[in-house]
């Protein structure tokens, strides 16, 4: 029997060293790309500063008081901003697409954003100046809050029976949507004019105008959610056979699924909370990383943030060098790239979704 | 020994088991047959322990099955589901891994059991493909192979069991029969085995033992010359066949009748 | 260390030598805050604007740092303006502090919609701006123009139902509720403002609309063109039986100058008076 089997298991083994090895190499060039990213973001901007003045402001030891300015208080906190809030998306996607064995799980499509900018806005209309105090902590709280609660409506709807229907997943998208959206135009309604200036930054998504005080507990929120969604990558897996099959594995699934549904919440809730909704980055780099590493879900997470990150750097400083000197939402772009990407998903998979 | 005791389910006010008793031996095949919506795969279902019985009680080796941590039985049993669409772009000998995802093992030993069971299932050619670019019958072969990866019988301390709905259906000729020669082997080798299928003949051949389901009742259970008979094979699939031996002399062989003129219902109503 | 008391050395004798009416590369934000800039003869001086500042022509040739709810920092950090003058309703907050935080100096005009807070606005401008002087001519000039109204008004006992809309291009047109600078202008302008049921502004209801009988239709000029004109305005369910449709009276002003209480509420208000009451007669200055 042995001996049957060790040309199996040598092709095997050569077959995983070179995925193995493959994945690597995208893993670092993942790493590289984000690297890169950053780095423009830190040294690109409409105050031209040379390198050298830049390294400098970075290490403090800079004369240059605009450029320490610019450098440390303006580029660093968004090139962070956008990293937390890029991953965070993108590994909230891979999930929630693992989860429910659809490609087209995406957090804003399906309305978990819309749910996280509709908690946001509560605690600026409805509490109102009253809540302002403890507005860093309420704020992603809230965001989190809305995000499961959309998240958690959707998976009762579009699972039955431990299948997942893209119909009805995209149904109670639009619904999930629909509801958040009037919520959002009542706010606007009723909200003062200073609350309303505060509203158009959840609804077009921005790293620019990010509170520094929401940002450090969003961040936490951000990195506890992408790290222990990390730490599901196995049970992933399994949730790729089927619901039933992943219990038959011996995966507490029900109980994985509320672990899932509610890291996904405060992922893309802390992201909500700290940058506003910005559209399909969790649709577009897990898919991109999926074919680049393949579905094996520890991968998927780890390429997926590093891309995740290196996408939303580049999308901000595209919208922040296109319309000198004023900028554009980034929201727009990542929407003007995640648009037609989706319909290219859709041609793509259209005899498979047609059901 | 898995163990149910008439098992009853009841969904709304439809009982689709009725007090079905059923016993698995180690080192036997059992193959269970009947008609579309019988309770087959129910039954598979409550076995496994995916579905929990609305009545009757099922045990494994003497436990409850409810009260088996998910992974002891895990990895005490296996179970392949009648049909498994994987759309993700995964990898065959990944999905057959994750087969190995309740044992607790190094990565080299992992391996050679990954490479055992496709080798077993005759699904070691796609190592290094995509599932979702396989077809049908390949996917199930994979699936098999995951099966079983999960109970490898690396040591004898336990009994495993293995529990197939409709292994064989998306499958050729030659994969059905090697299916079963899989199955039956290692039933040989310990395993207790279930295996729901429609093909009579098949099943007639391989099985040690049948059990006949019909509308949620177990109406025949023992050896295939004493469950398929004609007069059941009238009463549960209203088909008039004749049973004779089979050439090998292994077990009967069922010939459906099919009526010389069999009256058409096309043309009965008038479209106009 | 030392590097830091040489600058905050650099910056007080640089305080010292240039005086605040030096500034000489200016940011305006705010529609209404370049109007006064321009008005108070500094608008050469100015090197970008927001994108509400259309008015007049030559701001609107201007470089334009975006809407002024969703301005960003750096852009503006490499105009190196040496002052950026801002309405209260810039923002976000954040953003502004991060211009002081890059050292600019940031002043904020204070925003009320009526002809005090239009003085104040032009006080404040002018004190930025060093041109305090200017600043008090402009202001007295614009109370006394609204002032001259105001006592042309008391010769007349009728003060029209005035409803002001506003089209944004979806779904209802808003109209101007209480305490909204639409129905302070029309209140100097000797008008009732005929929605009295809400504040701010809010979508009309075709029910509201007709309750409020209006004699008088106050629009922006967009919004009309975007109506079709008078003929398009009138033939609208919500108005085709109000007083205003029988005597097909609606008033059309460039929408800054009604409502962004920049400096010339005077001509606003002059104008506006004269098409509510034809028979106005406002003394010569």
């Amino acid at each position: 029997m042995t001996a049957a089997i060790l040309p199996a298991a040598a092709r095997l083994t050569s077959a995983h060293t070179r995925r193995q090895r493959r994945r690597l190499a995208v893993v670092a060039g993942a790493a590289f790309t984000l690297a890169l990213a950053a780095i423009a973001g830190l040294a690109a901007g409409a105050v031209a500063i040379p390198p050298g003045a830049v390294l400098a402001a970075l290490a403090g030891v800079g004369n240059d008081a605009v450029a320490a300015a610019v450098v440390v208080d303006l580029r660093l906190p968004r090139v962070l901003t956008g990293c937390l809030v890029g991953a965070a998306l993108a590994v909230a996607g891979a999930a929630m697409q693992g989860l429910f064995r659809n490609p087209l799980a995406d957090p804003g499509l399906v309305g978990v954003s819309s749910g996280a900018a509709l908690g946001a806005v509560f605690v600026i209309v409805v509490l109102g100046d009253a809540a302002a105090p403890s507005r860093p902590l309420l704020l992603p709280f809230a965001a989190f809050l809305g995000a499961l609660l959309a998240t958690v409506v959707i998976q009762r709807l579009a699972t039955f029976d431990g299948r997942t229907t893209t119909a009805m997943l995209l149904l109670a998208g639009i619904a999930i949507n629909a509801i958040a959206g009037a919520g959002l135009g009542l706010a606007a309604f009723f909200s003062t004019d200073q609350q309303l200036r505060d509203l158009t930054f959840w609804t077009l998504g921005s790293l620019a105008g990010t509170d520094l005080r929401v940002l450090w507990t969003a961040a936490f929120a951000m990195l506890a959610a992408v790290l222990g969604l990390a730490l599901f990558g196995r049970v992933l897996d399994a949730c790729l056979l089927g619901e039933r099959e992943a219990a038959h594995l011996g995966v507490d699934v029900e109980r994985s699924k509320l672990m899932l549904i509610a890291l996904v919440a405060l992922g893309t809730g802390a992201a909500v909370a700290a940058a506003g909704i910005i559209g399909f980055v969790g649709l577009v780099v897990p898919h991109l990383a999926r074919l680049l590493v393949g579905a094996d879900h520890r991968w998927l997470m780890v390429v997926s943030a590093l891309l995740g990150a290196a996408l939303l750097l580049v999308a901000d400083i595209a919208a922040r060098l296109i319309v000198l000197p004023a900028e554009l939402p980034i929201g727009i772009l990542t929407s003007a790239l995640g648009g037609p990407f989706f319909l290219a998903l859709l041609l793509a998979n259209r005899r498979r979704f047609a059901v | 020994m898995l163990i149910a005791e008439r098992l009853g389910v009841v969904v709304g006010r439809r009982w689709l088991l009725d007090g079905v008793t059923l016993t698995v031996r180690p080192g036997e095949l059992v193959v269970v047959l009947g008609p579309n919506g019988a309770g087959k795969s129910t039954l598979l279902a409550c076995l496994s322990g995916a579905l929990p019985p609305s009545s009757g009680s099922i045990t494994i080796d003497g436990r409850r099955l409810a009260d088996v941590p998910a992974t002891d039985l895990a990895r005490r049993r296996a179970v392949v589901a009648q049909t498994n669409v994987v759309t993700m772009p995964i990898h065959a000998e990944e999905v057959v891994t994750l087969g190995r995802m309740p044992h607790e093992e190094r990565a080299a030993h992992t391996r050679n059991v990954v490479a055992a069971a496709m080798a077993a299932a005759d699904a070691d050619d796609f190592i290094g493909r995509v599932v979702p670019t396989l077809s049908g019958g390949e996917q199930q072969r994979v699936h098999l192979a995951r099966a079983l990866a999960q109970v490898w019988p690396e040591d004898l301390s336990r009994t495993r069991y293995l529990l197939l709905d409709e292994p064989t259906s998306s499958l050729d000729l030659a994969h059905q029969a090697q299916v079963m020669a899989t199955a039956r082997s290692l039933a040989e080798s310990g395993y207790g085995v279930l295996a729901i299928l429609h093909d009579l003949n098949l099943a007639a051949a391989t099985a040690d033992r049948l059990a006949l389901l019909d509308d949620g009742r177990l109406v025949a259970d023992g050896k295939p010359d004493e469950v398929l008979t004609p007069a059941t094979i009238s009463h549960v699939f209203g088909v008039t066949a004749d049973v004779v031996e089979r050439p090998d002399g292994r077990g009967p062989l069922i010939v459906p009748r099919v009526p010389a003129h069999c009256p058409s219902r096309i043309g009965q109503w008038s479209l106009s | 260390m030392c590097v830091r008391s040489r600058l905050t050395l650099l910056l007080a004798v640089a305080a010292f030598v240039w005086p605040a009416h030096a500034a000489e590369r200016l940011v305006a934000i705010g529609g209404d805050v370049t109007e006064i800039v321009f008005e108070l003869g500094a608008g050469d001086r100015l090197v970008a604007v927001d994108s509400t500042s259309r008015h007049p022509e030559a701001a609107d040739a201007l470089p334009d740092v975006g809407y002024l709810r969703r301005l960003a920092a750096e852009p503006i950090v490499a105009l190196q303006p040496d002052l950026v003058i801002a309405s209260a309703a810039s923002g976000p907050p954040i953003v502004l502090d991060q211009l002081r935080g890059a050292g600019l100096e940031v002043v904020m005009i204070s925003d009320g919609p009526n002809v005090s807070g239009v003085v104040t606005k032009i006080g404040e401008v002018g004190r930025a701006l060093g041109l305090e002087r200017e600043a008090a001519t402009l202001g007295a000039a614009v109370r006394e123009d609204v002032e001259r109204v105001q006592v042309a008004l008391g010769a007349i006992a009728g003060r029209p139902r005035v409803l002001f809309m506003l089209d944004i291009g979806r779904g209802a047109p808003l109209a101007g509720g209480l305490e909204t600078s639409a129905a302070s202008i029309i209140e100097l302008a000797g008008g009732r403002n005929a929605i009295e049921g809400f504040s701010g502004y809010k979508p009309l209801s075709q029910e509201a609309a007709i309750a409020a009988m209006p004699d008088v239709v106050l629009v922006p000029t967009r919004t009309l063109d975007a109506f079709g004109g008078a003929a398009g305005l009138f033939a609208r369910p919500e108005l085709r039986a109000s007083p205003a449709a029988a005597e097909r009276r609606v008033v059309a002003m460039d929408s800054l100058l009604l409502l962004g209480f920049g400096p010339r509420p005077g001509e606003a208000v002059t104008t506006l008076a004269g098409a509510l009451h034809p028979e106005l007669v406002v003394a010569a200055p």
